[in-house]
């Protein structure tokens, strides 16, 4: 994401190693959020980010498992808020 | 005036207020929302968590979705009916006395800026309880529970999310655990009430 990341995240977060919440704070402090949304995509119903205000940087949330429909919608959705 | 969901005609006056906060899963929930929202008799502001990257795109799209006057607050605008405005990225917006938005720089509220709470809190010292709505989305955290609390106690009327329709039921359900609201509904539903409410033009 070095080179001036645009574009839709999609991720989960319960993931081993770095969750999502630590993946979304290194975005953020890495300065990567102000080219791209972050979609949640998780079997985590009731979210809890370990860093309050991380949050708001989540664009959208799909619980899994998810309709493949929701989930065009969600990206497409996101990749139209990119558009210049 | 408009006809109600139940055949009789209600509507407030052209000075009414919505205010609507949003957060995960916001864009998707106000895209259905305006889908369903003739031209309102109201000023709507909406507090939306999200990247300034974005605003300028969301402004367009949802102005795409209602022929309501969508733009961004600018600061010392006066409320009118008819328009929607969206609360710029790192800003708090509060509403005076002379029913005018204000941009004020302060601390994160609830860990986010601009908050929900902020703007709700504000309103009900600037204007009659009873030509205010508060509607609170889907989104992480609490963010909005605090001030559709205090907008209900205050005499507005109030309206979270449902769950199902719900990215995130946390803001809606901290408001509705805490008192925060008369009714949950999905957002074709809210639609529907705010026509209820404050009247169509």
């Amino acid at each position: 994401m070095s080179g001036g990341f645009r574009g839709v995240v999609l991720m989960d977060i319960m993931m081993p190693g770095l969750d999502g919440w630590g993946t979304v704070d290194a975005i953020v402090k890495g300065g990567w959020s102000k080219g791209c949304l972050i979609c949640m995509l998780t079997a985590c119903v009731d979210p809890t980010p370990g860093i309050e205000g991380l949050e708001q940087h989540v664009f959208d949330y799909i619980v899994k498992p998810f309709d493949v429909e929701v989930l065009i919608d969600v990206v497409d959705l996101a990749m139209s808020q990119l558009e210049p | 005036m408009t006809p109600s969901p139940s055949g009789t005609v209600r509507g407030g006056g052209g000075g009414s207020l919505v205010l609507i906060g949003a957060s995960t899963g916001g864009v998707r929930a106000l895209g259905t929302l305006f889908d369903h929202l003739p031209v309102l008799n109201a000023a709507v502001v909406l507090v939306q968590h999200m990247p300034a990257f974005i605003q300028a795109s969301f402004i367009r799209s949802l102005s795409a979705k209602t022929p309501m006057d969508v733009a961004m607050v600018r600061d010392g605008e006066g409320l009118q009916a008819g328009m929607v405005r969206l609360v710029p990225a790192d800003i708090h917006c509060v509403l005076e006395q002379n029913r005018r938005l204000r941009l004020v720089d302060g601390p994160k509220v609830q860990w986010v800026k601009p908050a929900v709470d902020v703007t709700m809190k504000s309103a009900v010292a600037c204007q009659p309880p009873d030509t205010l709505v508060g509607v609170l989305l889907t989104g992480m955290g609490k963010d909005g529970a605090e001030g559709m609390v205090h907008l209900k106690r205050m005499g507005a009327k109030t309206v979270v999310q449902d769950e199902a329709s719900c990215a995130v039921f946390g803001m809606p359900k901290e408001a509705w655990m805490a008192g925060g609201a008369d009714l949950m509904l999905p957002p074709e539903r809210i639609a529907q009430r705010l026509v209820w409410w404050v009247g169509a033009l």
